[in-house]
């Protein structure tokens, strides 16, 4: 059966230019994109495997040495037609507690945690899960805006079953006073796509006494073709 | 049905972490063909080079060939992040002409190429390119075809020596690289 990939854009996804996100004035192409019928080169895409995940883990709270709310974030990886798509490479990072990120750029006079590298890979299992341990990421400031802060989020990088379905997000928090005011995560036109960007509570995801539990499901593009009616 | 979750910027801070050494050399798993190297730098609008955006690169084998699984001869996936002079460098082998399937049997074929994403701080989601090389016949290639002609060659590699190919991209305003809808 046919894979089908529909072009990224409409209101369910950014902008590519975003006038609350300076940046984007000087990256976003301003010709418009060529369309092309997707070819093997889009519709197929890399494989991963547990030697791919060297060196990083799914717990980034380093045995409860990183400080900060210890929590587990946990979900599954599906397709347009809410199947799990199994063995996508995940990659997530976020700042610590204060709002640092462990990267020579990140300039502000914030402290960094020893105990914490704020990096993960795992691959999802047959049934699309994944499940990590870390802490909740602090805010932090934007340079150069006036007084915009980032609310607390944590970066998601997928690969799925192709190089069309490749996606880097990130996951918010429910009740964040700050998720209505990040011109990040309101660059997103649709409102029902921007909830589906923040995690949901779920004790029964968490640790009791131990850690919170955060649910985060992700929907990855790709659909098989519905078959013409003869 | 349901709708694709929301792409994100990749921020300022991607993690340095993620990189493993030599993953901008496609040939570590064993060479399936000379071994070449594409190199160029990154621009924005105004023209200035930037660092830390991600490129990622995949393409076929010598055959034409897309790898199916993570244990192929040739997986033809690599990825580097930006140097301070917006510099970016794979090593890969040349891939080879891939078959057009969007013809329905037809017997066209794309001229030898890779996919190129960018994804950094200050795109909201990934842009997508591609890289041909200039010493093979591009002229029949139907997706190039697709651009418009005076753009063309910003999509094609200049061969530099022996085995190393150079192309800039340029993000946005004059001279900007053609990008295809992701």
């Amino acid at each position: 059966m046919m894979r089908v990939y529909e072009p990224f854009g409409g209101p369910t996804q950014p902008d590519l230019r975003t006038e609350r996100y300076f940046r984007t004035t000087t990256t976003a192409p301003a010709e418009a994109p060529i369309e092309l019928p997707r070819t093997a080169t889009e519709t197929s895409g890399p494989a991963f495997d547990t030697a791919d995940l060297a060196g990083l883990g799914l717990d980034l709270s380093n045995d409860n040495k990183a400080l900060g709310s210890l929590m587990v974030v946990a979900g599954q990886v599906l397709d347009e037609d809410g199947r799990p798509v199994p063995n996508a490479l995940m990659e997530v990072w976020q700042a610590n507690a204060s709002g640092k990120y462990p990267h020579a750029a990140d300039s502000r006079p914030a402290p960094q945690d020893p105990n914490f590298t704020g990096a993960g890979r795992m691959l999802t299992d047959a049934d699309g899960r994944y499940r990590f341990v870390t802490i909740k990421p602090g805010a932090y400031p934007v340079p150069n805006t006036g007084n915009w802060w980032r609310p607390p989020h944590i970066h998601f990088s997928l690969y799925g079953d192709s190089f069309s379905s490749r996606l880097i997000t990130q996951m918010f928090f429910p009740g964040d006073p700050l998720n209505a005011a990040d011109g990040i995560l309101q660059a997103v036109p649709d409102a029902a796509a921007r909830t589906r960007l923040i995690a949901q509570p779920d004790e029964s995801l968490g640790i009791p006494e131990h850690a919170l539990g955060f649910r985060f499901d992700i929907v990855l593009r790709g659909r098989n073709e519905t078959p013409m009616a003869e | 049905m349901t709708r694709p979750t929301a792409a994100q910027t990749l921020g300022p801070f991607y993690n340095h972490a993620f990189l493993r050494p030599g993953e901008h050399d496609l040939t570590l798993g064993g060479r399936h063909g000379p071994a070449i190297t594409v190199t160029g730098k990154l621009y924005d609008g105004e023209g200035a080079a930037r660092r830390d955006f991600l490129m990622e690169w995949w393409q076929a084998d010598a055959a034409g060939r897309y790898a199916q699984s993570a244990d192929a001869p040739f997986r033809g996936f690599g990825r580097c992040v930006t140097q301070p002079d917006g510099s970016f460098t794979f090593v890969t082998i040349k891939p080879g002409a891939v078959r057009f399937d969007a013809d329905q049997g037809g017997n066209r074929w794309q001229a030898p190429h890779a996919a190129l994403g960018v994804f950094g701080p200050g795109l909201m989601r990934r842009i997508v390119t591609r890289v041909y090389f200039a010493d093979e016949d591009n002229s029949a290639c139907p997706v190039l075809g697709l651009v418009p002609e005076a753009r063309r060659g910003k999509l094609i590699a200049v061969k530099e020596g022996d085995a190393t190919y150079r192309l800039n991209i340029r993000m946005s305003g004059e001279g900007e690289t053609p990008f295809f809808a992701d």
